[in-house]
């Protein structure tokens, strides 16, 4: 028999023990962290991404703009309207048109949709890695309001291929409005539900409290976005720092929290569920008549583009080249998670090996969306 | 030499037909907990779905799927038993196999009725606590055998956490045996037989939850931690060590292994409605062997519903749980017992 236990000492002086978490982890997803142990802490992490990296970027190159479409939306399918969002944006910056009014709502009302689905995935995982099995199946039920609310208004559950160059692809359907406010207020409802067997439950609270900490200066210093960055205290959020689309016009707050731990940067997330559930009602009240979608070229003219838009993980950047062809020349896109995988090190070192769950999905790094 | 058989087939038949042997083999024997284990998995999986709001095993027999598992069991036995080159054959084998053995062991010593048990040991309860002190050894044997990490993590965790709940759990007992003044499992649900109060004609059982209440409560969260079920089933934290010690078991010893922390949650159920519920006893027209299995199924569905509604704690927090709160609370329980039992004759 050979042993488990690595021969060379630590630091300490004491023999430490290297495992592989991932990429056949029940909590890992399509990666790797490899975790040296020294007992029960966690004295080194490293993340080994890559697992799922298709070469999206150079994919884009080869296809016209229309045909990126789908592509663009692949990396993350829970949060695919947001990253189309970005990508059009830079298109339309580059054609010099705008869409519609009508079509600005609708594109924010699918985005903020995408928000609250893509949260409540997050969340049912974050319950299982947890050991709580209800707050598995609970979200991911309720997730289906929303998710046929997106078929009515797109036609397709996840990748809605939604937002096109010059507006959105179908109008509102009738009975539509009724429904949102309907469901938003349902979800609402179930949200205090959630508080009260999982959020208040006094295992969770010490489960979380105190874990996978963050401060607001490394977080900073380490480019963290999104939730996890709001977690550690930081109001920075793209829809509010650098409006876009119709949020300008709508009512919202930036969620954030102080303590920078696994339960703020959960916290945080609940929060932008129930401003999201707002955001819904605001929009089909106040979305103004009109046109939705209007004529654009299907080439990318010469020069440069750069948006960005706040997407569930955070924000989500696309710069964009044309040479007057109608495939892009170079498109480079930065995703949420890509970012925030700078911070799964931090938040692990120091921690115990049952706190590796719970730390490590606080941050909600979706492999495919780094990996791109 | 000694007197060979003169007649081996009746000498065969004549061991057949005693009540002993119906006793081992049928009920409350090896059928009956087959049986029952099956029926158990069925219960929890469809009382964790009720409560998710699904609706659990649907297919498997026109009863709402009560023949799942033993669909599930049949699937497991016809798996290939795929053993680890670098474990340790024998004892990776031997663990699970002795724990399913040690937890039907247990079965053997409740006595659901006065007539139905297999074996009336004058010390049945520290017996029977004796026999569970042996389960986190077996599973750190297989972690160990299995010679991989998680398995290994999987049963170091184990031993970690009887060290927490096993002395509690062993004291929450002793006010049980204070009251009773016996150890032995009929005595103790004798003892529960005298009314506690007479009120309004009607007779309130002397049953020992309402005396033992603090003690029922730490023998409920410490036998809950004994049969590593959520919140406490940190040696196979799934997300954390994927199923821990159980990791690397293949099919039918999986399902041993599986089967034994189910095997353990019927024994348990069963001692906690001996020493706390009054066993048999109830209102006349219900047999007693009906009264005994109600309770059980009560005390299991409780159990069963902590898996839906809690996280699983972590390692440190169940040992500072354990040598803290529930440590002071079990001594606390036992100075209440002794006012209790004591203070009357003062």
């Amino acid at each position: 028999m050979t042993s488990v236990v690595s021969s060379e000492p630590s630091e300490s002086g004491s023999q430490t023990l290297t495992i592989s978490v991932g990429p056949q982890h029940s909590g890992s997803g399509h990666m790797r962290l490899i975790i040296e142990m020294d007992g029960d802490i966690i004295i080194r992490a490293s993340p080994d991404p890559g697992y799922v990296h298709r070469g999206t970027e150079k994919i884009y190159e080869l296809r016209n703009i229309i045909k990126n479409i789908p592509v663009i939306e692949r990396p993350a399918i829970i949060d695919a309207s947001n990253l189309n969002h970005a990508y059009i944006r830079a298109v339309e910056e580059l054609q010099g048109i705008e869409a519609p009014p009508r079509a600005q709502y609708l594109r924010c009302l699918l985005n903020e949709m995408n928000r609250i689905t893509s949260h409540l995935y997050w969340l049912s995982i974050f319950g299982v890695f947890l050991g709580h099995t209800t707050m598995f199946m609970w979200p991911l039920g309720d997730r289906e309001l929303i998710v046929d609310l997106q078929e009515k208004l797109t036609g397709a559950r996840i990748t809605h291929s939604y937002i096109v160059p010059g507006g959105v692809r179908r109008d509102l359907p009738q009975g539509m409005k009724e429904e949102a406010i309907k469901r938003t207020q349902y979800l609402e409802k179930r949200l205090e539900e959630y508080d009260k067997i999982f959020f208040e439950n006094p295992i969770f609270t010490a489960r979380a409290k105190g874990v996978g900490k963050l401060s607001r200066d490394e977080a900073v210093k380490l480019g963290a976005v999104g939730p996890a960055l709001r977690g550690s205290g930081v109001d920075y959020d793209v829809r509010k720092d650098e409006p876009y689309a119709a949020y300008p016009e709508l009512d919202f707050n930036v969620c954030t929290r102080q303590e920078g731990d696994s339960y703020a940067r959960s916290m945080a997330r609940i929060d932008e569920i129930r401003e999201s559930c707002k955001l819904i009602r605001q929009i089909v009240q106040k979305i103004p008549s009109g046109p939705f979608r209007r004529k654009a070229p299907i080439v990318v003219p010469r020069g440069e583009s750069y948006s960005r838009v706040e997407s569930a993980r955070g924000e989500c950047s696309v710069y964009l080249i044309g040479d007057g062809g109608d495939k892009p020349y170079r498109l480079r896109f930065i995703t949420g998670s890509y970012r925030n995988m700078a911070i799964i090190a931090p938040v692990l070192i120091g921690g115990h090996m049952a706190d590796m769950p719970t730390a490590w999905w606080s941050i909600d790094y979706w492999p495919v969306e780094a990996d791109r | 030499m000694a007197d060979p058989i003169s007649d081996p087939i009746g000498f065969s038949l004549e061991i057949m037909t005693s009540p002993l042997f119906f006793k081992v083999a049928v009920f409350p024997g090896l059928t009956s907990i087959g049986i029952i284990i099956a029926l158990f998995i069925w219960l929890d999986r469809k009382i964790t779905a009720r409560v998710q709001l699904r609706v659990g095993p649907l297919y498997a027999s026109p009863l709402g799927g009560v023949l799942q598992s033993f669909a599930d069991l049949i699937k497991f036995a016809f798996k290939e038993l795929f053993i680890p080159r670098n474990a340790d054959k024998f004892f990776f084998v031997a663990a699970p196999v002795l724990a399913l053995i040690g937890g039907a062991g247990l079965v053997g010593l409740i006595p659901f009725t006065p007539e139905w048990q297999i074996s009336n040991l004058e010390l049945g309860l520290p017996a029977f606590l004796a026999f569970v002190t042996l389960s986190p050894m077996l599973i750190l044997l297989a972690g160990w055998s299995a010679n991989s990490k998680y398995p290994f993590i999987g049963g170091l965790r184990s031993l970690f956490q009887q060290t927490a709940y096993e002395i509690p759990l062993w004291l929450s007992a002793i006010g049980v045996v204070m009251m009773a003044g016996t150890m032995n499992l009929i005595g103790i649900v004798q003892a529960q037989s005298k009314p506690w109060v007479i009120f309004l004609g009607l007779s309130i059982p002397g049953w020992y939850i309402i005396p033992q209440a603090l003690g029922a409560l730490l023998f409920f969260i410490t036998a809950t931690a004994e049969m590593e079920r959520i919140p406490f089933d940190l040696p196979e934290a799934e997300p954390e060590i994927i199923m821990g010690w159980q990791a690397e078991y293949p099919g039918f010893l999986f399902m041993s292994a599986a089967g034994a922390s189910f095997v353990r949650l019927y024994a348990f159920s069963a001692l906690f409605s001996v020493l706390y519920l009054g066993g048999w006893m109830g209102p006349a027209p219900v047999p007693a062997l009906l009264w005994t299995a109600i309770k059980i199924i009560i005390v299991s569905s409780l159990i069963i519903l902590l898996r839906a509604t809690f996280p699983r704690v972590r390692i440190d927090q169940l040992l500072r749980a354990g040598w803290t709160y529930l440590l002071g609370l079990a001594f606390l329980n036992i100075v209440i017992t002794y006012l209790l039992v004591v203070g009357p004759r003062i």
